[in-house]
């Protein structure tokens, strides 16, 4: 029985730890791509010619969000390879560079984790190719996962940022918390 | 797209059987439901989608999607009222999966329902006829697609992480349980994460694997040496008190040599702890448990300290500090700590007793700076 219980403490350390680890590698790796993406992206901006990385290459724009402490790259799309490394282009939804409604998504326990700090006011700066454009915050709500109406086409320029909801949460989160923003800098 | 049919015997919902559906000029606002329409779907009003046209009959049409199945309960999304609601079909209510009956419970989160009422049925007619209200089976076609959703932005990591917590909770909690306070060492040296730990502490992590008891008590004092016997190591020691006592030197003390009685010297050295108390008259233990309870230092280095057993009677008793003061059988009096395992309710001044002692044994020893 003694060596049982052992067997068990040992077992349930030993794989504790080896989640723990992949975990955090799995969060390491993810955070320092999303940092590549975005130095890569400055450095283009800057017009220094870059060899871009396979990972980085499919940055559309960088989401900066300050009064949150949010630096976000985003990425071609909602796949969960894209949202291990950033935030994603929702398909279907306006580009970030065009005009209407441009929806990004992210997770919630890692690089959108910053919204929940995010208050109605508050600016988002947009940096894509072909520009830099101010948004500022205008509604904040929670929806269901199947209340699509969040990405209607709009006649103006805003910005949709969404995540899952509640913010701390083990698993797949029953919501959605929708970040409005209108563009009120850049074309 | 895959086309389901729903068959529903008590009119939970209802419909035609027919396969083909047209949308038709008409619209919702010709779809006037009965006050029984009403009343068996409230949830209904206002999320008609259109009318359509099925084997020659109109039916209204209603999209609902399947939240979740709960038994035989079936909670679906109208996102045309963006209202929930939960159905209960009868236990012998079937859906037709491409001609195959099955149970609603066997619906999926996700799947899109296509309800259809049959205009005839449960429309008011323009002579403001009530009609209908049969009892027969009725047929709900149902329709899988894909359904229009927000992203699922969820990472699984974080859940990952939390598990993996979880175990090295479970983990350390179980072995502190076995090992009591050697245990955060012991958690880290079975990881890995201890590797660069010195190599005593390692044999200390192997040796606590033992059972028994753990003597972590060290006591640094200054002392005038009255006495040295070199070959037992034992020196005879005076303290600032005035407290006569004499303490073995360990292996560890390589300066022993050198100490010379009325030095002046700064010791760090283990307790006299008590760390097993029996009646007098109890039975002897046998070696084994000798071995389960032969105390273990703290200090990298040391092994095992002396034990012995002792039959002695308490001469006092200072429960707060669990010290007490023995008298053994050749009158010698000393001075011990009681381990903290030591149940104090079942010893009292004037019990015989006996005692497994660890010796007082000095670990470190250095001559004081004269001043």
């Amino acid at each position: 029985m003694n060596k049982i219980a052992v067997f068990i403490e040992n077992s349930a350390l030993v794989l504790g730890a080896a989640l723990v680890l992949l975990a955090g590698l799995v969060w390491a790796d993810g955070t320092a791509k999303s940092r590549a993406a975005i130095a890569e992206f400055e450095r283009h901006e800057a017009g220094q010619q870059v060899a871009v990385a396979p990972d980085t290459q499919s940055t559309l724009a960088v989401l900066r969000i300050e009064s949150a402490g949010m630096e976000v790259a985003v990425f071609e799309s909602t796949s969960s390879a894209d949202l291990k490394k950033g935030a994603g282009h929702v398909a279907g939804s306006a580009r970030p560079g065009g005009s209407g409604n441009i929806a990004i998504a992210g997770h919630r326990d890692t690089f959108f984790r910053g919204l929940k700090d995010v208050k109605v006011g508050a600016e988002i700066e947009m940096s894509t190719p072909e520009g830099s454009r101010i948004f500022r915050v205008s509604s904040l709500k929670i929806v269901d996962p199947l209340d699509v109406s969040v990405l209607d086409p709009t006649e103006d320029t805003v910005l949709t940022l969404i995540t899952c909801y509640p913010f701390y949460y083990v698993g797949p989160a029953p919501d959605r918390y929708i970040v409005r923003a209108d563009l009120v800098q850049g074309a | 797209m895959k086309t389901l049919r729903l068959l529903i015997l008590a009119a939970l919902f209802a419909g035609a059987n027919a396969s083909a559906q047209e949308m038709t000029a008409l619209s919702c606002n010709d779809f006037r439901p009965t006050n029984e329409a009403i009343e068996r779907f409230p949830d209904l009003t206002g999320a008609c989608e259109g009318i359509v046209e099925r084997n020659g009959e109109l039916y209204a049409l209603f999209k609902a999607v399947v939240r979740r199945v709960w038994g035989n309960s079936v909670t679906l999304y109208l996102p045309a009222t963006k209202k929930t609601f939960t159905a209960t079909p009868e236990s012998s209510a079937r859906v037709l999966i491409d001609g195959r009956k099955t149970r609603p419970r066997d619906l999926a989160r996700g799947q899109e329902i296509r309800i259809y009422l049959a205009v005839s049925e449960f429309s008011k007619p323009d002579i403001q006829e009530v009609a209908f209200v049969t009892e027969e089976d009725v047929v709900v076609e149902v329709t899988i697609e894909e359904v229009e959703a927000l992203p699922t932005t969820a990472s699984p990591w974080p859940a990952v992480a939390a598990g993996g917590l979880l175990l090295l909770g479970v983990g350390y909690m179980m072995r502190r349980r076995r090992l009591g306070a050697a245990a955060p060492l012991v958690a880290l040296a079975s990881i890995g994460l201890l590797a660069a730990a010195p190599a005593d502490a390692d044999n200390h992590a192997r040796e606590v694997q033992i059972p028994g008891k753990v003597v972590t008590s060290t006591v640094v004092s200054m002392a005038i040496v009255e006495a040295v016997d070199r070959e037992t190591r034992e020196l005879k020691l005076i303290d600032a008190n005035g407290k006569r006592y004499t303490v073995k030197a360990s292996d560890l003390v390589r300066n022993f040599d050198q100490i010379e009685p009325r030095d002046r010297i700064v010791m760090e050295y283990l307790e006299s702890v008590a760390v097993f108390v029996v009646p007098s008259d109890a039975p002897e233990l046998p070696d084994a448990a000798a071995i389960e309870v032969a105390p273990l230092g703290d200090k990298p280095g040391i092994k095992a300290a002396d034990t012995f057993m002792v039959k002695a009677t308490i001469e006092s008793l200072n429960v707060s500090d669990r010290i007490a003061i023995i008298r053994g059988e050749n009158g010698q009096v000393r001075t011990v700590k009681l381990a903290d395992d030591v149940p104090l309710d079942m010893v009292e001044v004037g019990d015989e007793v006996r005692l497994r002692v660890t010796q007082a044994l000095a670990v470190n020893v250095r001559k004081a700076d004269k001043s």
